[in-house]
């Protein structure tokens, strides 16, 4: 596997974050897809909820509201009857006084003459009556419509020394007391319990409710200390225009309800945004909730799918990798893993390595027979052109009666032959080679009428190791046909062995004509060409793929000097196994 | 293997972690303090007024203390060290003393508890808000009524109660400042306790030390009450212009009665329901301003009835 490959790997998803990935926005998706529809439903259900309850909020204050008045109502009206039998002033204040005493809502009750004239007053406490300032129970328009129950709004008593309630002034027309004239019967009625009635009502997280009447003016509003400071606003004149009900107005709901009797109308108002903000909250807290859910299950599905599916993958991925960098050596041993389809895979896997392997196996066989049998058919080739010529030189040599030459000849051809068949064994000791080559010299001198001198200078040490057969000769057949031939003096060849460390080197040199670089590598690299005898290449060849590539042949040579060639072969004394 | 035990330990924590996140989150608030100077008084009654408005608006559980002196820092302190042994989420206070109150607050925001000043601030830089008059422009509304009523000859005389308190030392020193650019004249000032006897004393003094003041003005509740039983029982309220704070029923009666010449009247309702919407909604993560001036009003004779001003001056009671 190359680096490539290895990064373009690393760099794309791993199966379990590629299932975690998957099942988180699966799950994802159908919570949001849950969630928002919900979300939808209840936020609906919370705006009609709290709508809901600004609506009764708003008719409990409503109600509440008209009690008090029409409690008043009924207060001035039995007072008016309990005055009406008085006939002393004095006697009408103690009786007022008492009425007022016995109710802790009214603060005081006063008797007016139409002109405005403070006849009698009743007052709830001893208290001293103000010689000073204005009188604001007094209120002529008020007054004018005294023959019903009006009622005003709610304003500070100033009829007392050092003592400022806020009342509302309810007041009646009553005829028959005191004398012929009808005189107007004003009740101030504490404004306090109502007041704290309407600031106790909240309205949902953060509303309120408040008073005003028709014409737009307050009536009482919980934080009316702070309306006119401009901290709070509230925009009375534009809501009255309004009809009871229910409106929106942007994040503001406010609902109207209108008290009949005195036309004041009560207004409850609720803030949308701080609902909508609780109810986002509520939604957000579903959704993370769902949405750790939902991670923390893709994280654990992954795991689990990690654990039963890429373990046994990842355990063939590893199997894979380690089949590629050796395909030789591997023995495929599968995991145990429980799903069919990687069991199938993994089957099928060892299958195709043991497949390819033996077709490895197969292959390697038969490149080396083909080999070797090229090797025997280039063996067989030195024969038929050199026999001839030597039985040439034979025949001619005993034609003119030179046995013993003619003996020796037929002898060294014997040799020569003996060793090239040698029971069909690549390998033969160096002793044997030596003859070998020895055997062809002989012929060859005889052949060349002296021409060149031999020489062996063989460490006899070295003998029994083993060579490629028929190393020498085509070498010797080298030095002989290239380097003495051409030249004009007697030649000379030396052969010699001796050992280079753990090597052999077998050498062949003469002192004939020498080559030109350009020879020395085409004679290396060509198959030879006059089609007799075997090529230094294929000496080379053979020595290399019987012994490996740092084996072989170098050839040194000199053009005028000479040419030296050397073998160099590993010091062995048994033929190797076919493996090798 | 290994890498399985940490994703399960990490999905562990996670949901342990978002467990309590939940808690955490449905959570209320829970007790906002509000510890103010004293709660006699009308104005932290007001301030009161505003805090259970606040309180009742917002649903939220509100304590409201002071101690029974407006100088009594010690025990001050000691509710807001109470206040934060009891778990207040937020503590809503007006110092009585800027630099003598410091430590307690600053105890109080490194137990986490949010702080809001109201009135008077106090010297940290731990509170997240501050709430009360701009006493610099109360003052010099001050400043202006007493030349309005004292015109450009007017001879001042000052009664002030505890000046180590923020507030009041801003109002005098605005006066003061006022005063020096628009003519008149301080001739006198005067220390007193926190009560009207006192107050009372104070004033009556001044008045005969310097005869020759012809206004004089009150800086808080106490002392106005001084000034003006002080102007009452000298029969000087024709030749001297009495200027006051606050809305005491008395000294209201004063007004109306011709005894006091004006009232600056603050917000205390305002700042009480303030100091309380500011706590909620800085512990609902709200983000909160830093600094919220509430008006003063001067109120005089002429204008105590006008329909506003019935509602800023009388507290429904």
């Amino acid at each position: 596997m190359n680096e490539n490959s290895k990064n373009s790997v690393s760099r794309k998803l791993k199966l379990p974050t590629l299932t975690t990935i998957i099942i988180s926005a699966a799950v994802a998706a159908s919570v949001l897809m849950t969630v928002l529809p919900f979300a939808k439903v209840y936020t609906d259900t919370v705006e009609k909820d709290a709508e809901t309850a600004l609506e009764q909020s708003v008719r409990q204050t409503t109600k509440a509201v008209e009690a008090f008045i029409s409690g008043m109502e009924s207060r001035l009206s039995k007072i008016c009857g309990e005055a009406a039998v008085c006939d002393e002033l004095s006697e009408a204040e103690k009786r007022l006084a008492f009425a007022a005493r016995l109710d802790d809502s009214i603060e005081s009750i006063c008797i007016y003459d139409e002109d405005g004239n403070m006849l009698v007053c009743g007052s709830s406490g001893e208290r001293e009556l103000k010689d000073y300032g204005v009188n604001l129970s007094y209120d002529p328009e008020l007054f004018s419509r005294a023959d019903g129950y009006p009622v005003s709004l709610p304003h500070v008593q100033t009829l007392y020394r050092e003592y400022y309630p806020w009342v509302v002034t309810m007041v009646h027309r009553e005829s028959g007391i005191f004398g012929p004239d009808s005189v107007c019967v004003a009740i101030d009625f504490s404004f306090l319990e109502m007041a704290e009635y309407i600031d106790s009502i909240g309205i949902g997280a953060h509303g309120y409710c408040y008073i005003m009447d028709s014409d737009g003016n307050l009536v009482y509003h919980p934080r009316q200390q702070m309306l006119y400071s401009g901290i709070v606003r509230e925009n009375l004149s534009a809501l009255t225009g309004l009809s009871d009900g229910t409106h929106a107005d942007g994040s503001i709901v406010r609902t109207l309800s209108t008290i009949e009797e005195i036309g004041w109308r009560v207004v409850g108002v609720s803030y949308l945004d701080e609902m909508n903000s609780t109810r986002d909250a509520t939604i957000a807290k579903a959704l993370v909730t769902a949405l750790i859910c939902c991670v923390i299950i893709a994280a654990a599905t992954g795991i689990l799918f990690s654990r039963i599916l890429t373990k046994p993958v990842h355990s063939l991925i590893d199997s894979m990798r380690s089949f590629e960098t050796h395909p030789d050596g591997y023995l495929y041993s599968p995991a145990p893993n429980h799903i069919a389809e990687l069991q199938l895979i993994s089957d099928s896997f060892g299958q195709m390595t043991w497949m390819i392997r033996s077709l490895m196996e197969k292959n390697r066989r038969e490149e080396e027979t083909l080999r070797k049998t090229e090797l025997r058919a280039l063996q067989a080739q030195i024969n038929p052109h050199f026999l001839y010529n030597t039985l040439d030189s034979i025949q001619w040599m005993c034609e003119r009666g030179k046995n013993e030459s003619a003996v020796n000849m037929v002898s060294a051809l014997a040799r020569l032959f003996r060793i090239s068949i040698s029971r069909g064994h690549e390998l033969i000791p160096i002793r044997d080679e030596l003859k070998h080559a020895e055997s062809y010299l002989i012929i060859q001198k005889y052949r060349y009428s002296d021409r060149f001198s031999y020489r062996f200078e063989t460490d006899p040490g070295l003998d029994d190791f083993l060579c490629n057969k028929i190393t020498l000769q085509p070498l010797v057949e080298n030095a002989i046909y290239h380097g003495i031939e051409p030249l004009v003096d007697e030649g000379e060849i030396i052969i010699s062995t001796k050992s280079d460390g753990d090597d052999i080197l077998l050498t062949v040199s003469d002192n004939g004509v020498g080559m030109t670089p350009e020879q020395v590598e085409s004679l290396l690299k060509k198959e030879r060409s006059d089609s007799s005898g075997i090529g230094i290449k294929n000496v080379s060849d053979r020595i290399k793929i019987y012994f490996g590539e740092r084996y072989g042949i170098t050839v040194e040579s000199e053009p005028d000097v000479g040419t030296k060639i050397t073998v160099r072969i590993p010091r062995i004394t048994k033929e190797p196994g076919n493996e090798k | 293997m290994k890498n399985n035990r940490i994703m399960r330990l990490l999905a562990l924590v996670m949901l342990l972690a978002f467990m309590t996140g939940c808690n955490e989150r449905r959570g209320e608030i829970g007790e906002i303090a509000v510890i103010v100077k004293s709660t006699t008084s009308d104005f932290w009654q007001n301030v009161r007024s505003g805090v259970v408005a606040a309180a009742t608006e917002y649903n939220v559980n509100v304590t409201f203390g002071g101690p029974d002196s407006e100088e009594d820092y010690a025990a001050q302190n000691a509710m807001i060290t109470a206040a934060v042994a009891r778990g207040a989420d937020a503590i809503v206070i007006s110092a009585i003393d800027y630099e003598r109150s410091a430590d307690a607050v600053n105890a109080a925001a490194a137990a986490g508890v949010k702080i809001i000043t109201i009135d008077s601030g106090v010297d940290t830089d731990r509170a997240d808000s501050f709430i009360g008059t701009d006493n610099r422009e109360a003052g010099r509304l001050a400043g202006a009524a007493a030349l309005q009523a004292g015109g450009k000859e007017a001879v001042i005389g000052l009664v002030n109660c505890y000046p180590a308190s923020e507030n009041i030392r801003e109002r005098e020193e605005a006066l003061r400042g006022y005063i020096e650019k628009n003519g008149g004249r301080i001739a006198a000032s005067v220390s007193v306790a926190s009560d009207a006897e006192s107050a009372a004393e104070g004033a009556l003094g001044l008045l005969r030390e310097n005869p020759d003041v012809n206004v004089i003005v009150g800086f808080n509740e106490w002392a106005t009450l001084g000034v003006g039983r002080a102007i009452r029982e000298a029969g000087l309220s024709d030749s001297v212009a009495a200027i006051g704070f606050d809305r005491n029923i008395v000294s209201v009666a004063m007004l109306e009665s011709g005894e006091m010449d004006a009232l600056l009247v603050q917000n205390p309702f305002a700042i009480g329901y303030l100091g309380v919407q500011s706590a909620v909604e800085l512990l609902s993560g709200i983000k909160i301003e830093s600094k919220i001036k509430t008006s003063t009003t001067v109120i005089t004779r002429e204008n105590m009835f006008d329909n506003e001003n019935q509602r800023i001056l009388f507290r429904l009671e």
